[in-house]
């Protein structure tokens, strides 16, 4: 009898009702997955594969970014197991976040066992409050330090789970065919916006990225201007995709985490170029970004104006495209003015794209900003050229006098 | 040679499924010449083979020209006449002179991909290839006033020595020809060209299917509605085909080709001819 008794009271201590357990390990409820939603924004990844998808936070290693627009509450719904012998038939679980967003306590049902796991399934439930209105917002991470609880008294911890979590300040202009609303439009956007309202603060605070010629995607890995010389890339989508573009992308990029805040700027693409005048019967149409290295001109007598010389076979850049390469020159690139992430990038152009807005115009590959295009001439080129190919060679005629020629501005709405 | 053999097949599996004709087909001396865009470069690809061999069996050679991916999208303005290939080269490039996109090149000096470089290599030929005209109408345009919005253009050879051209911005639409010397500006229409259009030529006149669908003839004094189709979609719709062996202009309306059948088994039944079936507007 003795011996049936002691046998009872092990089977009790050994295998309780979870709920009433005075000494019970709470570990074994497990966050599995973390679910946003309420009006959440697309988020493109930057690879070109598409929006991120659904459960935003999951143990097994998701940890997908989300976005808001502000005035809004983020909501969620999440997943736990809860491994137990003898579960109740419910259970109370709640959520804290970050920004004292708070997620209600819910009570909810345990579900059949498996063996001994349970499914517990928390509600979509909006958070506490709704992030401010018209303030840009950026949690990296946002958190939620779930827990759980038997009576809804004494609560339990159950696993937090981290996101990035983005707040634009408006609805972002509508996607085209250009612009997307890429994962580092909205890092980039909010990580230098936070806080901010204004059109002129968003602005202000999203060009700062560009100032020290290191702008970074949302991994803080560097976007290269002219990693290798003659980059392919011109669109933001192969900017993020590569991390290596043309300036086309970099001006792009700037406007695009613009947009994202829902700031509207028209006329803001600016394509220069020389006026394409005529020199020694022939049209300026290049010039070369600082710095050059002149030698003794060997053209004066071909073209007073334009002394120097160089010349090519089919191009100046050919593999691995890391120097420009001459038959014979008076020239030469030296190391200058430094784009994003690179030292001495490309610096003989016909063209160039930037950005303006209310008057300013902003190179973003150079990270400066200037009054009107006669400023641009005199701070950045060391030159005007033109060219003209005889047989298989093309000669690039220079001059220093930035007299010679002029920039003309053509301007679209990115 | 790898990355070429990749671009090769990216560009092939595109066109038989679903990467767009720029434009038009032009069915020649029993031979099919239509272009697409490579999705990630801008530069073009020429499509070529005979209009009864499965589509699986075409060439495809690389063009020293293309176009970019600005929004609005200006398809790829290229024609062929007289074994010359015609291309506005407008894809975006810092050595890239818009004054010098208008290119010239004989059809047979375009390679297959495999034999013609890198894609960089590509775009470098055509930066630096000799234009066969100052791109005046561009010019014209951006003098008229440098902020672009309802801009498109696309041209045609006349003949070998006369090209024309029909250019938009803002609420203008001009009438360019160039003679083989200079440019002469047949006439300007006030009107908001609201998408792209193309222009073809039949019967010795100038066409231009507009993106609304309208079919226009080109006169010095004004554009006039051609005639009226039983059907006539959108420009972003469908795909004309240029038929100089029968000496017809039609469309089909966009789907993807299969690669196993020939040009002609593809548009099979697809075709409605633009003249026979067009009506008064």
């Amino acid at each position: 009898m003795q011996k049936i008794v002691h046998g009872f009271l092990l089977a009790w201590v050994l295998s309780p009702l979870c709920a009433n357990s005075q000494n019970f390990n709470y570990s074994n409820v497990d966050l599995v997955s973390v679910t946003f939603s309420g009006g959440n924004l697309t988020i493109k990844k930057d690879n070109g594969t598409g929006p991120y998808g659904t459960p935003q936070f999951t143990a097994a290693g998701n940890e997908y970014p989300v976005a808001y627009v502000s005035g809004n509450a983020p909501t969620v719904a999440a997943s736990f197991t809860f491994d137990c012998a003898n579960a109740p038939d419910s259970m109370w679980i709640r959520g804290t976040g970050s920004d004292a967003m708070d997620f209600a306590a819910k009570k909810v049902v345990v579900g059949p066992p498996s063996g001994t796991i349970h499914n517990l399934s928390y509600p979509t439930t909006a958070g506490s409050h709704a992030f401010t209105a018209s303030i840009v917002r950026f949690f990296k991470p946002f958190t939620i330090d779930w827990e759980f609880s038997f009576d809804g008294i004494t609560w339990h911890t159950a696993g937090t789970s981290e996101n990035t979590l983005y707040v634009v300040r408006d609805t972002p202009q509508p996607e085209t065919s250009q612009f997307k609303w890429f994962h580092t439009v909205y890092d980039l956007s909010c990580r230098n916006a936070q806080y901010e309202s204004t059109d002129t603060a968003i602005i202000s605070h999203v060009w700062s990225e560009f100032l020290d010629h290191v702008v970074l995607n949302w991994e803080d890995d560097s976007l290269f201007y002219y990693k290798i010389m003659n980059s392919p890339n011109v669109t933001l989508a192969s900017l993020l995709a590569n991390k290596d573009a043309e300036c086309y992308t970099f001006a792009q990029l700037f406007l695009a985490a613009i947009k994202i805040q829902g700031v509207v700027r028209t006329n803001n693409y600016v394509y220069i170029t020389p006026i394409n005048n005529t020199v020694c019967g022939n049209t300026v149409n290049r010039f070369i970004v600082k710095n050059w290295t002149f030698g003794t001109p060997s053209a004066a007598s071909e073209c007073p104006d334009f002394p120097y010389k160089n010349t090519y076979t089919f191009t100046t850049l050919p593999p691995p495209y890391t120097a420009y390469v001459w038959d014979t020159y008076d020239i030469s690139d030296a190391v200058g003015i430094p784009g994003s992430c690179t030292k001495n990038p490309s610096s003989y152009f016909n063209n160039h794209q930037i950005v303006k807005l209310d008057g300013v115009y902003y190179d973003a590959c150079y990270g400066v900003t200037f009054p009107n295009l006669a400023a641009i001439e005199y701070a950045a080129f060391d030159g005007y050229s033109y060219r003209y190919t005889s047989g298989f060679t093309t000669h690039a005629l220079f001059t220093t006098d930035l007299t010679q020629s002029d920039l003309s501005e053509t301007i679209t709405t990115w | 040679m790898r990355f070429i053999a990749f671009i090769v097949l990216f560009v092939i599996a595109f066109t038989l499924h679903g990467q767009n004709i720029e434009r038009k087909i032009i069915i020649e001396n029993g031979h099919y010449f239509y272009t697409t865009i490579d999705e990630q470069h801008q530069i073009a690809t020429m499509h070529t083979g005979d209009v009864s061999a499965p589509l699986k069996k075409e060439r495809t050679l690389a063009m020293p020209s293309g176009r970019n991916y600005n929004d609005p999208v200006i398809p790829f303005s290229w024609d062929f006449h007289n074994g010359d290939v015609y291309a506005v080269n407008f894809l975006v490039n810092p050595l890239n002179d818009r004054m010098e996109a208008l290119k010239r090149f004989s059809f047979n000096s375009l390679k297959e991909w495999e034999k013609s470089g890198s894609v960089q290599d590509m775009i470098a030929l055509s930066t630096d290839y000799t234009p066969f005209a100052k791109f005046e109408p561009y010019n014209y345009v951006t003098k008229q006033s440098n902020i672009l919005s309802n801009f498109f253009f696309d041209g045609i050879a006349i003949n070998d020595s006369t090209y024309s051209m029909v250019i938009s911005n803002k609420n203008e639409i001009s009438w360019w020809t160039f003679n083989g010397r200079y440019w002469l500006q047949s006439n300007v229409w006030y009107v908001t060209a609201l998408n792209y259009f193309s222009l073809f030529k039949w019967d010795h006149k100038t066409y231009m299917y507009a993106w609304d669908g309208t079919v226009y003839k080109m006169t010095e004094e004004k554009m006039v509605p051609a005639a009226i189709l039983e059907e006539t979609p959108p420009l972003k719709d469908i795909t004309l085909v240029i038929n100089r062996d029968k000496n017809s202009v039609s469309y089909f309306k966009n789907f993807s080709f299969n690669s196993e059948k020939s040009m002609n088994e593809n548009l099979e039944d697809r075709l409605v001819n633009v003249f026979v079936s067009m009506k008064k507007r």
